[in-house]
């Protein structure tokens, strides 16, 4: 799933370039705008922060790459820490439940999920994956949460 | 009876006079309602009561305002809502 994630999130509109005393002063370029995107696994993961197009459009644009960037981050967390073991993730609990969030998206998302879709295992590897990230994150959160 | 100048300040944010711009987060199909109460909790530092009231809102009525402030604040919440995988809007307060 890590891969998959920092695939699908790979920016193919990289913010532009800045000169070397913006980089200095944390300026980053901000790239072009841009619409929302057509698939809809990445609409999901990228939502409009805005109902009105234009104004989403604009906030795309100042936000898409940054957006992109953290997820990938918080996939390239989860793939390192589970290279190594024994695997603890007390420092990164935060990165681990985003991420998990966002597998759930992708596949819910491709899965068609609804509120009336039903919750138990079956034939299919990639809803029973669906399912299986949810007791995941279900038991991380309760665990964080002290309960 | 006089009263004195109201001070008042909410137990959970500061907010200023005018907060022209919320913060929404809508309901999906997908995101377990124990996670978005974690993310409630966790961003905006609300109580386990009303991180669980506002999840209840989202889920039952669609959508609920998590946030009200400035116009930047709201861009700042919203993208931090997206980061943890919920979908969040912001729009005029009115």
């Amino acid at each position: 799933m890590c891969e998959q994630v920092t695939d699908l999130l790979d920016d193919p509109q990289p913010p532009q370039e800045v000169p070397g005393w913006a980089a200095d002063l944390g300026l980053t370029g901000v790239g072009q705008a841009r619409p929302t995107p057509s698939d809809p696994v990445l609409a999901r993961l990228l939502p409009d922060g805005y109902a009105n197009p234009d104004e989403a459009g604009e906030f795309r644009r100042l936000t898409e790459a940054s957006l992109r960037a953290r997820k990938q981050s918080n996939a390239e967390t989860v793939r390192d820490q589970l290279e190594r073991s024994p695997v603890d993730i007390t420092d990164q609990v935060q990165a681990w439940l985003s991420f998990l969030a966002d597998c759930r998206l992708i596949l819910g998302t491709r899965l068609d999920v609804t509120e009336d879709t039903s919750m138990l295992p079956g034939l299919d590897p990639e809803k029973n994956l669906f399912l299986y990230l949810a007791y995941l994150q279900q038991s991380l959160v309760e665990t964080v949460m002290g309960e | 009876m006089s009263v004195a100048p109201a001070e008042v300040e909410s137990a959970d944010t500061e907010v200023a006079p005018s907060t022209p711009y919320i913060c929404l987060v809508w309901n999906d199909p997908i995101n377990l309602m124990s996670y978005v109460t974690y993310v409630f909790m966790q961003y905006f530092g609300y109580g386990r009561e009303k991180a669980e009231a506002l999840m209840w809102d989202v889920h039952n009525k669609g959508r609920a305002v998590v946030n009200a402030g400035s116009r930047e604040q709201m861009e700042h919440d919203a993208t931090a809502m997206h980061e943890y995988g919920l979908w969040a809007t912001v729009q005029k307060d009115d």
